[in-house]
């Protein structure tokens, strides 16, 4: 799971939480691809400019006026 | 690196291309014999004193080095099944004796040079132990017990003989001979010669017939002298220069060990697993060869390459093999020490297939054969002779596959049988000794060192291997990094035993931190909850001045997932801030006033905090800037809310604080968590501290380090009493040990380096009142290893928490218990899991490793944390999907740390992944270093850096603080030490210093450990020494001060000089002068010159001709005392 010239996608939990998962390996149960796939640093880039609110998304829905 | 010949550019690559397997391995066989047409071997005539072979003088000389030691007895026993006639095997044993001259051999020593000296021929004691009338299960420990006295006694090789032999008789026609021979007069070769020449000579007296066997023409001391005459360097400069270049930059293989290196010392003490590959297996590498055009022998190195790559985490290694040495035709049927060993490299970058591996190796092996004619002891001297400083160790682990069975024999109603007999020794950290069994079949021993390894983890190895070559041969085309060294069950099993049970409920349902104390203060409301500055104040009275600073704060805006600032010295008010912050439902952020202003500046920019909780003082100083709003507690700005509680807002999945990290690696960063997973670690922590509401506990940790998480929120949630220092009391371990003992504290946590400096201080108060300590916890840092005894001395039957755990994970996964009692040791593990957490240790592609096998630590479970605070990428690159989550979509915090799991699943921390300590090439463990010197009586605590200098070189340094006023000398440690470790582990300099620097977190700062060897920038110049006087002060100043360059108008204290090293300045110049210079002399002078003067005055005072001495001493010690010139 390091800096290694592999390519990474990104990936996504039930949370909204965001992460990256090297190609060619199974992604884990509980997380789905979205985005883009690609070098390393591309994909945390993408995260970078998407994952904008970090709290989870259980978090936000509580917080959310009625 | 330098890689073995790719196939295309070696001539004897090709050659074994379109043959069948027996013939590559006649071929293979025949490369490994071979060597270029020399000279041949001569008759010599024999004199009383014969020149020793190269392997016969490195084994002689390693006997002198360490007198006595079994590692070099070779051991056989030989089953006898069926009438034996031991007179005729006495007689045989005789004539075999008197065939071979090496069997009478023994060595002089002329010069520290070692002779052969071949003694005439003689009988043969065969004494018989008689086993026939025991029970079975006395006459088995009997059995047993005459083997290990065989193996147990070692060689005289000066007056020898270094063959012995006895005969078990376990039946009337069951016996069992034990042949035990020194290793310098025989090798795995000359087994089977003297095995067959025996057979030959029993045959002869079983049937009447005197048992003589024909002389041979030529015997071992002719091969000695031939090889002295033609192993010269001229002949061998061109495979030296093979070597040469094969091994430059070769780091040694380093295998982790269940014990450290240095304990183990030379000890050479070994044992035996067996291992076998049954006779499909076997077949299934006989094939993979095939099909690389590789040996059986082959194959099985490159399996033992994987294994020992993923093992030791090198993809370069160094492996011993051998080969017989019997290049000339007519060694074949002599006895004598003709094996030699060749350092193997082999290299597993890339991540090659393991059909590609097996080329690579063919490739090296084929090279290495091609230059076997250097004995090994001259390749070690040769790469030796490269390298600035150090052996490196070239063969710690041996991999060996004899080429043929060794015989089973039948003789007139005689089954005669070799049976392996387990060494008591080995010469190696490891040692794979196989042999073809005629069935088909591969089988031996895997030996091992049993001061570096446990018997259950070489068996855990040995199923490894045996599983990797399984799946090796059955798909070769696999890139090794996917060759499992477990089976999927063991995986299972081990991701189960070893991660840690795990209640995914758990960070929902355990609480946050304000229910967790509210709870306590409805149970107790009069309770104790905290005492500071002899006041206590009472779980009623800090919720209320929490509600009501809560109120306020809610009037301000706080709420859930928002952060604020809190930035007090130690006081009542700091618990009642984190308090209130979270009643109003946000997040704390600690901003510790005694950390430097710039760090504060950019918390607090790069938190983007809005609101800071602080006192008038530090908000008039402005290190909180113009862009946070304050409210200032000393104002007592909440005086007039509420006190009942404001409504909850916040649960177990809202931000619970962000905390700084140190930022050991790169910048800052705030690591964030949650309430339930919070909660969780408190909870787990219980089951250690188990907190009860009469225990008070030191709340010291700066609230910036997450230590102080525990100290102050598991306090309150067990209903006891925190016990605050203020902030002077906290710096100053004087009044911090009255503190701790006014107040009756039982429990304590911190980072190591503060209790280190208690307990010393301790040491020196006898009339200190007896402590109420019962737990300690440390975490943050290595425990020094002095420590927990100094510790249990202090305060008989305290316990001993290590804590280990980061802020990004709840600040705390893991717990052991400290052996408080047991010797020191360098690095304490890290335990197991904290409830709910789950710790894996993962392989590059995410796959769970052996135990002992070190990888990068993971930590799940209840452990993750919210992650970075706005730190998007940083998070989701640190925080990784959970393979093995029990539930779905849950992360995985990647540490950074290196960490194996013991055995029995307890993970040991070894260093950060990008923090190897290692100086050409061999690894340092400073713990190693550090326990050593802590053994030394004067020695207080010790820490051992790597440091560069000026020239960009490492140094090992170490900085210490002594007990009493005599610091030892840099000279008496390194003899101390040099006893006890191998000398690339012996520090480079040595600094006394008076306490330890600590960050204000409590942790000891290495930052700030430096190496002081230059002269420093002085106002006056450099004046180089005139004259002999001089030069021997200026000598004995750059001894002290430990600085390379003295001139003689350097103050003694611009120099870093201080009293102590005074004292010792003027008892090396006592001992050097013989004059009695009084120590107010030197420092009323301050300077070389004067002090040279100085003694000029006292030396005559005294009969002594100081300027004599001095010149003496130069003459007799030369350039070694001669101060370093001053750079030009």
């Amino acid at each position: 799971m390091d800096s290694d010239g592999n390519n990474y996608r990104v990936v996504v939990n039930d949370e909204e939480q965001y992460s990256i998962w090297r190609v060619g390996l199974d992604i884990p149960p509980g997380w789905r691809p979205v985005g883009p796939t690609g070098a390393k640093q591309d994909c945390l880039d993408y995260i970078d400019q998407n994952w904008t609110d970090m709290r989870p998304a259980s978090v936000r829905r509580a917080m959310q006026p009625d | 690196m330098i890689v073995p010949g790719a196939p295309s550019e070696n001539p004897s690559a090709d050659v074994f291309a379109g043959l069948s397997e027996q013939q590559r391995i006649l071929l293979a066989m025949e490369l490994s014999k071979q060597v270029a047409a020399g000279p041949r071997i001569r008759r010599t005539p024999r004199s009383e004193l014969l020149p020793a072979s190269f392997a016969q003088q490195r084994l002689w000389f390693l006997e002198q080095r360490d007198p006595g030691t079994l590692a070099y007895l070779m051991p056989i026993a030989v089953r006898l099944r069926g009438p034996l006639d031991v007179a005729g095997l006495q007689a045989s044993l005789a004539a075999v004796v008197n065939r071979h001259e090496s069997l009478r051999t023994t060595f002089t020593d002329v010069g520290g040079v070692a002779y052969q000296r071949v003694g005439p021929a003689r009988g043969v004691p065969l004494p018989v132990t008689d086993l026939t009338g025991l029970a079975p299960d006395v006459a088995e420990t009997a059995l047993a017990q005459a083997q290990r006295a065989e193996t147990g006694t070692p060689f005289d090789l000066a007056t020898g003989p270094l063959l012995r032999t006895r005969l078990l008789r376990i039946a009337a026609e069951d016996h069992l001979l034990l042949i035990t021979m020194h290793h310098i007069i025989s090798d795995g070769w000359s087994l089977g010669v003297l095995l067959q020449d025996l057979i030959q000579a029993y045959q002869l007296a079983v049937s009447g017939q005197s048992p003589v066997l024909p002389a041979l023409p030529l015997d071992y001391p002719d091969y000695a002298a031939w090889q002295r005459e033609h192993l010269d360097a001229a002949r061998l400069e061109p495979s030296l220069r093979y070597w040469r270049t094969q091994l430059a930059g070769a780091s040694a293989l380093e295998l982790p060990t269940d014990r450290p290196r240095s304990a183990a010392g030379s000890s050479w003490a070994g044992a035996a697993v067996p291992l076998a590959l049954p006779a499909e297996l076997a077949e299934a590498l006989r094939r993979c060869g095939t099909a690389e055009q590789a040996t059986p022998y082959m194959v099985l190195l490159a399996a033992a390459a994987v294994l020992l790559g993923r093992w030791s985490g090198q993809q370069d290694l160094v492996l011993g093999i051998p080969v017989a040495g019997r290049e000339q035709l007519e060694t074949e049927s002599m006895i004598g020490c003709f094996v030699n060993t060749l350092p193997l490299r082999l290299d597993l970058a890339g991540d090659p297939s393991f059909a590609e591996l097996i080329r690579r190796v063919r490739a090296a092996c084929l090279a290495a054969y091609e230059h076997q004619e250097v004995p090994f002891e001259l390749i070690v001297r040769e790469v030796r002779a490269d390298r600035s400083a150090g052996p490196v160790p070239l063969a710690q682990v041996m991999v060996a596959l004899r080429s043929v069975p060794m015989p089973r024999l039948e003789l007139a109603g005689l089954s005669v049988e070799l049976v392996e007999r387990e060494s008591a020794s080995t010469k190696f950290d490891l040692c794979l000794d196989l042999a073809p069994e005629p069935d088909g079949a591969i089988g031996g021993l895997l030996e091992f060192n049993t001061g570096l390894f446990d018997a259950s983890s070489i068996q855990g190895k040995r199923d490894s291997f045996l599983l990797l070559i399984e799946a090796a041969t059955a798909d070769p085309q696999l890139p090794i990094s996917r060759l499992p060294l477990l089976t999927d069950s063991a995986q299972r099993q081990l991701v189960e035993a070893f991660a840690g049970p795990s209640d995914p409920a758990a960070t929902l349902t355990a609480g946050t931190l304000r229910s967790l104390f509210e709870d306590r203060v409805d149970a107790d409301p009069d309770a104790p909850a905290l005492i500071f500055g002899g006041v206590s104040t009472s779980y009623a009275e800090l919720d209320a001045r929490a509600n009501r600073l809560a109120h306020l704060l809610r009037e301000r805006g706080v709420g859930p997932e928002q952060i604020v600032g809190v930035c007090l010295p130690r006081s009542v008010d700091t618990v009642v801030a984190l308090l209130a912050i979270h009643k109003a439902g946000g997040a704390y952020l600690p901003l510790d006033p005694n950390y430097p202003p710039a760090r504060l500046a950019l918390m607090v920019t790069d938190s983007a905090v809005r609101l800071v909780l602080t006192e008038s003082a530090i908000e008039a100083s402005g290190v909180l800037g113009t862009e946070v709003s304050t409210v200032c507690l000393d104002r007592r700005p909440a005086a007039d809310s509420p006190a009942v509680r404001p409504p909850v807002t916040a649960g177990p999945r809202n931000l619970c604080y962000v905390i700084y990290t140190s930022g050991s690696t790169g910048t800052p960063k705030g690591a964030g968590d949650e309430h339930g997973g919070v909660a969780n670690t408190l909870h787990g922590l219980q089951a250690a501290y188990d907190l009860r509401p009469g225990d008070r506990m030191l709340a010291i940790s700066s609230l910036n380090y997450d230590m102080s998480v525990y100290e102050i929120f598991a306090t309150l949630a067990a209903g006891a009493c925190i016990v605050l220092p203020d902030d002077v009391q906290a710096a100053d371990p004087e009044l911090l040990l009255d503190l701790v003992a006014g107040t009756g504290v039982t429990t304590w946590s911190s980072a190591p380096a503060i209790l280190d400096q208690l307990v010393n201080h301790a040491r020196g108060r006898p009339d200190l009142p007896r402590l109420a300590l019962r737990l300690v916890g440390l975490a943050g840092d290595r425990i020094p290893p002095a420590l927990p005894g100094r510790l249990a001395d202090l305060v008989p039957g305290v316990r001993l928490m290590n804590l280990a755990g980061m802020t990004e994970v709840s600040y705390c996964s893991m717990f052991y218990e400290v052996d408080t009692a047991g010797p020191p040791v360098s690095s304490v593990p890290w335990g197991r899991p904290v409830t709910n957490h789950r710790l894996l240790i993962l392989d590059d592609h995410g796959v769970p490793v052996a135990p002992g096998v070190p990888r990068p630590l993971y930590i799940g479970g209840a452990g993750p944390g919210r992650g970075y605070w706005r730190r998007p990428a940083l998070t989701a690159e640190r925080f990784v999907p959970d393979p093995y989550a029990v539930v779905p979509g849950q992360r995985l915090y990647a540490t950074g740390d290196h960490a194996r799991f013991r055995s029995d699943g307890v993970v040991e921390f070894l260093g950060r992944l990008d923090h190897q300590i290692k100086i050409r090439g061999l690894r340092i463990e400073p713990g190693e270093i550090e326990v050593a010197l802590a053994a030394h009586p004067a020695v207080a605590e010790a820490v051992v850096t790597v440091q560069r200098d000026r020239n960009d070189r490492q140094r090992l340094v170490s900085h210490l603080t002594v007990h009493g006023a005599s610091a030892p000398t840099t000279s008496e440690l390194r003899d101390f030490l040099a006893g006890q470790l191998p000398p690339h582990m012996v520090p480079d300099a040595f600094v006394v210093l008076e306490r330890f620097p600590l960050l204000p977190s409590g942790k000891l700062d290495r930052s700030a450990l430096t190496l002081p060897v230059e002269r420093p920038a002085l106002s006056s110049g450099y004046r180089a020494p005139d004259g002999d006087l001089e030069f021997v002060l200026c000598a004995i100043w750059s001894d002290v001060l430990d600085v390379e360059q003295v001139g003689v108008a350097d103050d003694f204290f611009d120099l870093g000089g201080h009293s102590l090293l005074a004292t010792r300045v003027v008892s090396q110049i006592r001992e050097v002068f013989q004059v009695n210079l009084p120590i107010a002399d030197l420092l009323g002078t301050g300077t070389v010159a004067e002090l040279g003067e100085r003694l000029r005055v006292v030396g005559s005072q005294e009969g002594v001709d100081v300027d004599l001495v001095a010149e003496l001493v130069r003459q007799v010690t030369g350039s070694a005392i001669q101060p370093a010139q001053p750079a030009q």
